[in-house]
């Protein structure tokens, strides 16, 4: 019985065609599987450099766009340049019609801070503007508002127009923007708003660095009342000469 | 993943025992086709070492069971006798030994593998129940009650 059972069974073989059929299937199925694997190697890398890619454009972003300071330049034209971590100009925005038409003439993007402060002072476009009495006004905001401020008062901005340089909190800024106002005007704005002036955002808008420092003056020498319309409308006129800066001054400049 | 010719070696070496496994379970070449890719992917995917051949037998005797059950569950095959199989069979086997296999492959299922592994595989009650999952004391049962089946329908005059 042991023999037969053996014997029965030895009769039993895989035939040649299934040994060839598991051949080919096992071929295949290797061919399957390296095709998978590089496909799934090119699918768990797609993620990794698309990381990467965003990694890479945060990081330029974070180091060459992100704004880090503010610097406004007010005398009536209102600019104002956004830096970079590395104190470039990334953007320059003007802020009112006056500052629109200097920003015609000048190219401020990519340039050194400082660099760029100077060439839109010493421009021949901002050179009307800036009279005798022009009230030439650098805004700073910035973390770093010391080193920027340092920079600007040793610069033409203090030599030779004795402009003002102050610093204004980065909170001001997101303000400024609001109303559509440069951090320098804005200032003046809250400034004169303590004192209870009555100017509204879009009234200084309208009125030169020079008449809101003359206003300033008033009031911190003592005056109490508002500013009447009479007074506002000689107001919109810029200094020196009761006429439009740009008009009348090009004899009148500060520039030494 | 093992070399294509340690794969072939296997093939060669055991088709033939799974052809077997297959034939106690199975009604078809296809089926049994079936089974001998997938225990043989199996084997190449299996990255573990093998300590020693029998080793690698015995592992490839676990695999097609299973592959053979897995296999009849999806079909929702019935565990009838194979005798389409076996009549495929026919042109390859002597008509006298035809009779035994028609005979072991009536037995119940329980029975069919562990006759098979002790009989013409020679592997011991201790082994087959290591292979099988199964109590040394369960598998002597099983060939026991297997060995009085066969001579049953063998005629009760064999000494099996």
């Amino acid at each position: 019985m042991y023999d037969e059972i053996r014997e029965a069974f030895d009769q039993v073989h895989a035939t040649e065609q299934m040994k060839q059929s598991v051949s080919d299937y096992l071929v295949q199925k290797r061919r399957k599987t390296s095709e998978n694997t590089v496909r799934f190697r090119m699918r768990s890398l797609a993620p990794v450099c698309a990381l990467l890619l965003m990694c890479i454009g945060i990081g330029n972003w974070y180091f060459w766009e992100m704004p880090v300071s503010y610097v406004s330049v007010d005398v009536n034209p209102s600019i104002e340049l956004t830096l970079n971590r590395r104190n470039r100009v990334t953007d320059a925005k003007s802020r009112n019609k006056d500052g629109a038409k200097v920003l015609e003439h000048v190219q401020l993007e990519g340039k050194d801070y400082l660099e760029a402060v100077e060439l839109l002072v010493e421009s021949e476009a901002m050179q009307p503007y800036l009279t005798t009495d022009a009230e030439l006004t650098v805004t700073v905001a910035s973390l770093k508002a010391e080193e920027l401020l340092s920079g600007l008062e040793n610069s033409v901005v203090a030599t030779h127009y004795h402009g003002m340089c102050r610093s204004a909190d980065m909170e001001t800024v997101a303000s400024a923007h609001d109303h559509g106002m440069s951090l320098g005007k804005y200032q003046m704005y809250q400034l004169l708003s303590q004192y209870g002036s009555g100017l509204s955002t879009e009234d200084c808008q309208n009125i030169s660095m020079c008449r809101l420092r003359e206003l300033l003056v008033q009031y911190e020498n003592g005056r109490e009342e508002s500013v009447t319309d009479n007074e506002l409308d000689n107001m919109q006129v810029g200094c020196s000469h009761g006429e439009q800066q740009h008009h009348h001054h090009e004899n009148g400049h500060y520039h030494q | 993943m093992r070399s294509e010719q340690e794969v072939e070696q296997a093939i060669d070496l055991h088709s033939d025992m799974i052809r077997r496994i297959c034939l106690l379970h199975l009604n078809s070449h296809e089926d049994t086709e079936d089974v001998l890719q997938e225990v043989f992917l199996k084997y190449v995917l299996h990255s573990a070492v093998f300590e020693s051949q029998e080793h690698e037998k015995a592992w490839l005797i676990r695999v097609t069971l299973n592959a053979c059950k897995d296999l009849k569950r999806k079909l929702f095959r019935h565990s009838t006798v194979p005798l389409e199989v076996l009549s495929e069979e026919a042109a390859s086997v002597m008509p006298e030994q035809m009779g035994i296999l028609e005979i072991v492959l009536s037995l119940p299922v329980k029975y069919k593998d562990v006759i098979y592994l002790h009989y013409y595989e020679g592997y011991t009650a201790k082994e087959i129940g290591t292979m099988l999952h199964k109590k040394e004391n369960t598998v002597y049962s099983l060939l026991s009650r297997g060995r009085e089946l066969l001579k049953q329908k063998l005629g009760g005059d064999r000494n099996v």
